[in-house]
């Protein structure tokens, strides 16, 4: 069953189209990458999925039906435009949130000790939130998110203010929870963190959908005919089947002859006598992809 | 419901352990106290409040007056005064001997032209403004008594000024002694104090929604709980303090009149009424939801609290009219302006609980006010309410009266 399933749904505010016609589903133990560039319709989309707005067509399925209150309680959400109350100490502050999340106020005393204590926050929880620098508000966002156990847990650009230890820490938390079973869904301008977690992805443009797949199924119809290559010692000038031999920093990119199978150029090389110590298919990385698609959208908006 | 009694609960502990608001709560009734018992204490005034009696000298004075007659004008002293109270001299060197020995702390001398020219002088080595008054209050009486040649009756009469009570034909109501300087200053007190109360609760809720705009906790909120439970918990919350606030400032007030009636002889008839507090209760309850449903309106609408403060000064004018009218009020507190400000929502908790501070007020202008402020107060919920929703939550704008007025009767879907 899919924890989100939205069937054609539109938004529009003014004359603004936020959101035309989107359909996709989340399913259960994944990572889900929601991308797209600033007023693609990402928080849109996000916010109705939350029933904070009404979709003005199409419909939303979430944890198997419509919006209810009892199930505002199963979903962790992590908006964009965050913040804390920052005049209330930090404690009290969790303990607020997590009880609007239906979590009995000792239950959530208890759990927030132990998150706070692995985001290591215990020791502040008595200062004011103002009081506490950017990245440790951050985790306590996060811990917002998390406290109640979500089934669905939406998070918005989650590393922002984060230093690579706790990066890593949100990383590994992340992917247990979608171990769990749980369904995440990703919202992120940082592409290799969506090549490293994201198990499917959805690109929207304008409130369209773009790309929607498998990270693998959408960066092979992108793949390009190249094969990166390190060798120890010189490439023949020539190799059969290789269209064209670029020099890279240290490394050599061959573009290969139409029809053309990796294989063949990985036996050719090593009939030829040269010794590798890298031979990789080249994959155009995410970033690549997103540049590329929005771009060639923008220009087909232009014309 | 559960959602709601948590962020009223919040709210409420936010607001009450903030270092700020237990100052004010506690300081605003501590300083008159204080300034009283300082009266108390240094005024050595310990007076009695049913000194009304025209003779009594005061009491806690170690030492009587004296006076110099040369006019010949006391022939005899009123019964209940001896003269161990207000001591006879032949002539000012006496006098001032007696002062000198410490026999009396001062005399009047009473000019050969009294008669003619109505005047006498006081004197004595030192000044106390807190006692010479009274002690004034004395030869003159006892100068009235022998000019009306012992009539303790038409002295009673004379002794109290002339006072022209207006009746109106349909209420009963009962005005009280307005010749003393709290006459006007009750109501006017009762008056600050209403809108300092009603003012601070409703700015509460100003501040409580556009800090979370600010906070940016809003859509964390919004994912969490109905806007409508959401302004429901804060109304209630912050209703709460401003009532802990009233009932705290206006029983503290009602408790320094009644001590304060003993130190500084405030008559009795100008002590405020119990039922003040009933209806001050009630009133403010309505005011504040009144005020604080606004005030909410307001906040949903702008996106930060510096905008807010521009929007504020628009609303408050209304509130503000009884305050600047006061004077009028009391002087007249069943005249046309009362009553007509006591029936407009917008300025009836004001006006209404100025009023009953200087008169009784009839009870069928209670209750018309209160079933106007309730009918308004419906109104109004129900608008701001309907503003309550999450695409105006999220966002913000400049404020003017016109959107305002257009976001309260055609809240947009969202």
């Amino acid at each position: 069953m899919s924890i989100i399933k939205t069937l054609n749904i539109s938004k529009r505010f003014g004359e603004v189209q936020a959101v035309d016609n989107l359909s996709f589903e989340v399913q259960p133990g994944e990572i889900f990458g929601l991308l797209g560039p600033n007023g693609a319709g990402k928080t849109t989309s996000i916010r109705m999925i939350l029933d904070i707005f009404k979709p003005d067509e199409g419909e939303i399925r979430i944890l198997g039906g419509p919006m209810t209150d009892e199930k505002k309680n199963r979903i962790g959400y992590l908006p964009e435009e965050r913040g804390l109350y920052q005049e209330i100490p930090l404690e009290r502050c969790l303990i607020f949130l997590a009880a609007l999340k239906g979590l009995d106020e000792d239950l959530a005393a208890s759990k927030l000790k132990d998150y706070m204590e692995h985001f290591d926050l215990y020791q502040y929880r008595d200062k004011k939130v103002k009081e506490l620098s950017k990245g440790m508000q951050q985790k306590a966002q996060l811990i917002t998110t998390l406290v109640h156990d979500p089934e669905l847990i939406i998070i918005d650009e989650p590393f922002t203010s984060l230093d690579p230890v706790n990066t890593e820490m949100v990383k590994e938390l992340l992917q247990s929870k979608r171990d769990e079973g749980k369904a995440i869904i990703m919202s992120t301008h940082q592409m290799n963190q969506v090549e490293e977690l994201c198990d499917r992805i959805l690109l929207i443009d304008h409130g369209h959908r773009v790309l929607y797949g498998t990270l693998q199924e959408i960066q092979g119809k992108f793949a390009s005919r190249d094969i990166l290559v390190t060798p120890l010692n010189e490439l023949p000038q020539t190799i059969e089947g290789v269209q064209e031999i670029k020099k890279l920093n240290g490394r050599f990119r061959l573009t290969l002859e139409e029809h053309t199978k990796p294989n063949l150029i990985l036996r050719n090389l090593i009939n030829s006598g040269v010794e590798l110590t890298e031979f990789e298919v080249a994959v155009p990385p995410l970033n690549e992809i997103f540049i590329k698609v929005v771009k060639e959208k923008a220009g087909g908006v232009n014309d | 419901m559960k959602k709601t009694w948590i962020v009223l609960k919040t709210e409420f502990i936010n607001t009450v352990t903030r270092r700020s608001f237990l100052l004010t709560l506690i300081l605003v009734p501590l300083v008159p106290a204080l300034i009283l018992g300082g009266i108390s204490l240094f005024g050595g005034d310990e007076g009695d409040s049913s000194s009304g009696t025209l003779f009594q000298p005061s009491q806690g004075e170690t030492l009587p007056d004296g006076y110099v007659d040369l006019s010949g004008v006391i022939n005899q002293l009123p019964p209940g005064l001896d003269s161990d109270s207000l001591v006879e001299f032949e002539n000012p060197d006496a006098a001032r001997d007696a002062i000198q020995a410490d026999e009396i702390k001062g005399y009047f001398l009473i000019e050969k032209d009294f008669l003619k020219s109505g005047e006498m002088k006081y004197f004595r080595e030192d000044f106390n403004p807190l006692t010479a008054m009274e002690t004034t209050g004395i030869i003159d009486a006892v100068v009235r008594y022998n000019l009306l040649e012992g009539d303790l009756d038409q002295l009673e009469t004379l002794s109290q000024p002339i006072e022209v009570n207006r009746v109106d034909l349909a209420p009963e109501v009962e005005e009280r002694d307005n010749t003393h300087p709290l006459a006007f200053y009750l109501p006017y007190g009762v008056s600050m104090l209403f809108y300092v109360v009603i003012m601070t609760s409703a700015s509460l809720m100003l501040g409580s929604i556009t800090k979370e705009k600010e906070n940016r906790v809003m859509e964390i909120l919004m994912s969490s709980i109905k806007p409508v439970e959401l302004f429901t918990g804060k109304i209630l919350g912050l209703g709460l303090i401003g009532l802990l606030q009233m009932v705290l400032w206006m029983g503290s007030g009602m408790l320094l009149l009644k001590l304060g009636g003993t130190t500084l002889n405030i008559p009795p008839n100008l002590q405020l009424p119990p039922q003040i507090l009933i209806w001050g209760i009630a009133f403010f309850i309505l005011g504040y939801l009144l005020y604080a449903t606004i005030m909410a309106g307001i906040g949903v609408l702008v996106p930060n609290l510096k905008e807010a403060s521009q929007a504020t000064y628009v609303v408050i004018i209304p509130f503000l009219i009884p305050l600047m009218l006061v004077g009028a009020i009391i002087e007249n507190p069943n005249g046309i302006l009362s009553t007509v400000l006591s029936l407009i929502p917008f300025t009836a908790p004001n006006t209404i609980m100025t009023r009953m501070a200087a008169t009784t007020v009839p009870l069928w202008q209670l209750l018309v006010a209160i079933g106007l402020l309730i009918a308004s107060i419906l109104l109004l919920l129900r608008g701001v309410a309907g503003m309550f929703r999450a695409q105006t939550l999220l966002t913000g704008s400049k404020f003017s009266l016109g959107l305002f007025i257009k976001t309260l009767f055609r809240p947009e879907r969202t």
